[in-house]
């Protein structure tokens, strides 16, 4: 019997996204006491690495308009 | 954190008022988690006094202030951030009322309800120095709770509190 060939890589296809036939997978989700554990790492790595002060300066300005359901 | 969550809890408990957790510890409560700096809290504009009273005997201090808003941040460490929003008495309690709980470090907080927390976001998003980030944040809370909230009430919700630009921005789920 002869075995079945074996394809040939084609640098073409090879550069080709793959192609998403859906809307993908959800977000992953934390559980509140991982997404606390996750916020308290990153703010002690800013905290030792001294890009803390940085990143907080360039934090977006709160809106001056006060906002109202009615 | 878990400091600034403990004590949230506690000056609600001992002044009798409510506060409820918005930015992006709410967009957690939500099903998205990114990273956020600080946390954000939403108080009536009659709590707002007692509120920043109660900051500032625990170490805060307002380095910020706007008619809406006021910043805060720890004497002892800088990285400690506090950011309190106000609106109205009658607009809080409606938020308050359909707020959906939190759990965190060991507390129960309430965050506001999805179709609240997006009318804020687009709220915000109006400002253009805000536009992607919150655009960016109701994009990833819709994404996250699909069939929440219907094309219709997002229609909705972009005219009452968005632009046509930001409801062409979440055509998808319109």
């Amino acid at each position: 019997m002869t075995p079945a060939p074996v394809p040939t890589p084609s640098p073409e296809l090879d550069l080709e996204f793959p192609v998403a036939d859906g809307p993908g997978p959800p977000p992953p989700r934390l559980s509140n006491e991982e997404y606390l554990r996750f916020i308290e790492f990153n703010r002690e790595v800013m905290r030792t690495n001294g890009t803390a002060g940085r990143l907080l300066s360039l934090r977006h300005r709160p809106v001056e308009r006060m906002f109202a359901l009615d | 954190m878990r400091e600034v969550f403990d004590l949230l809890f506690r000056i609600q408990k001992r002044h009798n008022l409510h506060l409820m957790i918005i930015g992006g510890w709410a967009l957690q409560a939500h099903g998205f988690a990114r990273n956020t700096l600080d946390v954000d809290c939403l108080a009536a504009l009659d709590d707002a006094a007692g509120t920043s009273d109660a900051l500032e005997k625990a170490g805060f201090h307002c380095f910020d202030e706007m008619k809406a808003f006021r910043r805060f941040r720890h004497r002892v460490d800088p990285m400690l951030i506090l950011d309190v929003m106000t609106v109205n008495t009658a607009t809080f309690a409606r938020m308050w009322e359909a707020s959906v709980p939190l759990e965190i470090a060991g507390h129960t907080h309430r965050v506001p309800c999805l179709a609240h927390l997006i009318s804020l976001k687009l709220h915000a998003a109006q400002n253009e120095h805000r536009t992607e980030k919150d655009i960016g944040d109701i994009i990833q809370l819709l994404s996250s709770n699909p069939d929440s909230i219907a094309p219709a009430e997002l229609h909705q919700l972009c005219d009452k509190f968005g632009t046509p630009a930001l409801a062409a921005r979440l055509h998808e789920f319109l």
